[in-house]
């Protein structure tokens, strides 16, 4: 009996841990802001400050740290050619900016520059930045430009008014649907995502995000807002 | 008895030790990058393997304004008449454009044709508002042909699964799909 007991004690002892450590990924994502060279001359300006996609992003990161378990991850991906070319304009370091931002919350932030069709790097950390066998994707949070079907990390920044680094819909399904912890959430806060891009970050992800069809104001300093006082959507 | 007992131990361990992982059976699994197609003779892939450019310097380019849409306009090899090797492109302006001067609207070239010196990049560039996909077309000079011509119907835009690409039509193309052009002029707009 008492090796029966012993045997039951170890057998407990040697599977506690991997019952109950599971470890998540909280991942905030910030696109890039546009010039204002291409801007200046425009009727409505994006982008009159170069910080909007990363305070917002921040907000993100302060609110997850009081609130997720302990040991958890988050990781902040940016996209850095939009801040080089940015703070090549106006004379600053954004990257630098960022890089001591991310090291005074504590965040795992992850650069990127290429995605779309000329590159696969966010998707490919998705799939394999981490053990997903392992580490999930527990909540995804996208502080950027975007349409209905696409999120454009680069917008009027490369090119005027359009977009060479992006994750369209159609991309979607290259990522890795077990990466995703099904119990998660999203959140868009780009504009007009609730009206095609949630659904179909569902279908890829099995995770349902919120967005809004209306556009989506930074003007306030603060969490972004539907304009024309419309709603937050989900799926 | 005993057997029972210690196999039942055993399960209970695997199972635990199981639980907290997840199989990799489901979908969406990274996709390979594909093969890269062979282009044709006087073409150059581009970051999409699937379509390619023209090679060469000097093309023949018609500007076309909108305010719906931020593509510059048509590009076509010099020795093409318009229409089956007809592009639309944006620009990276290594020279600036014709109207990016301050001295008038953006756009008071519409309908300009111009010699463009320069190439094509195989850069792919999305336009937000309406959801194409466009060629790069690198600009390091022009001059002037012939101004106030009629707007070129050139291109048709169709879809690829849930993507739209467009096409020179005026070689009479086969429209692909149900969904060809309807929602060329619908508001794609970014924040």
């Amino acid at each position: 009996m008492r090796i029966k007991s012993y045997l039951f004690l170890l057998v407990l002892v040697l599977a506690t841990p991997f019952a109950f450590s599971q470890q998540s990924e909280w991942i905030v994502l910030s696109g890039g802001p546009a010039l204002p060279s291409w801007e200046k001359q425009k009727k409505v300006p994006h982008d009159r400050v170069w910080d909007n996609f990363i305070f917002t992003g921040q907000l993100r990161i302060e609110q997850l740290k009081k609130e997720i378990p302990a040991g958890d991850i988050i990781t902040w991906m940016v996209y850095r050619t939009g801040y080089v070319a940015r703070g090549k304009q106006m004379g600053a370091d954004y990257v630098a900016q960022i890089e001591q931002s991310a090291l005074k919350w504590g965040v795992n932030l992850v650069w990127f520059d290429k995605q779309g069709a000329n590159g696969n790097e966010l998707i490919e950390y998705i799939n394999n930045g981490k053990d997903r066998s392992k580490i999930k994707i527990k909540s995804f949070d996208y502080f950027g430009h975007s349409n209905r079907k696409n999120f454009l990390f680069d917008y009027s920044n490369d090119l005027d008014g359009v977009s060479v680094v992006w994750l369209h819909i159609v991309d979607l399904k290259k990522m890795n649907r077990s990466a995703f912890d099904p119990t998660g959430q999203a959140w868009s806060y780009g504009c007009h995502s609730g009206d095609g891009y949630v659904q179909a970050w569902y279908q890829a992800t099995g995770v349902k995000m919120q967005g809004t069809k209306q556009k989506t104001d930074y003007a306030a300093r603060g969490w972004p807002v539907p304009s024309k006082g419309g709603k937050w959507n989900q799926l | 008895m005993k057997k029972i007992y210690l196999s039942l131990c055993v399960a209970f361990a695997f199972a635990l030790m199981t639980g907290c992982q997840t199989t990799d059976s489901t979908t969406g699994t990274t996709s390979s990058p594909g093969t890269a197609g062979v282009p044709k003779i006087g073409m150059k892939l581009t970051d999409d393997p699937k379509r390619s450019v023209p090679v060469g310097t000097e093309f023949v380019g018609q500007r076309y304004f909108s305010e719906k849409f931020m593509y510059w306009g048509f590009v076509r090899p010099e020795k093409d008449a318009w229409g089956k090797s007809t592009r639309i492109v944006m620009l990276r302006e290594e020279v600036p454009a014709p109207d990016r001067a301050p001295n008038g609207p953006r756009g008071r070239d519409d309908g300009t044709i111009y010699l463009l010196k320069g190439y094509f990049s195989g850069e792919i560039a999305y336009e937000p508002k309406s959801d194409l996909m466009l060629d790069v077309f690198v600009l390091q000079g022009y001059e002037v042909v012939t101004e106030h011509n009629k707007p070129i119907n050139a291109n048709t835009p169709f879809w690829v699964s849930d993507r739209m690409y467009y096409r020179n039509n005026a070689a009479g193309v086969k429209k692909q799909g149900s969904k060809v052009g309807n929602r060329f002029h619908e508001d794609m707009s970014t924040p």
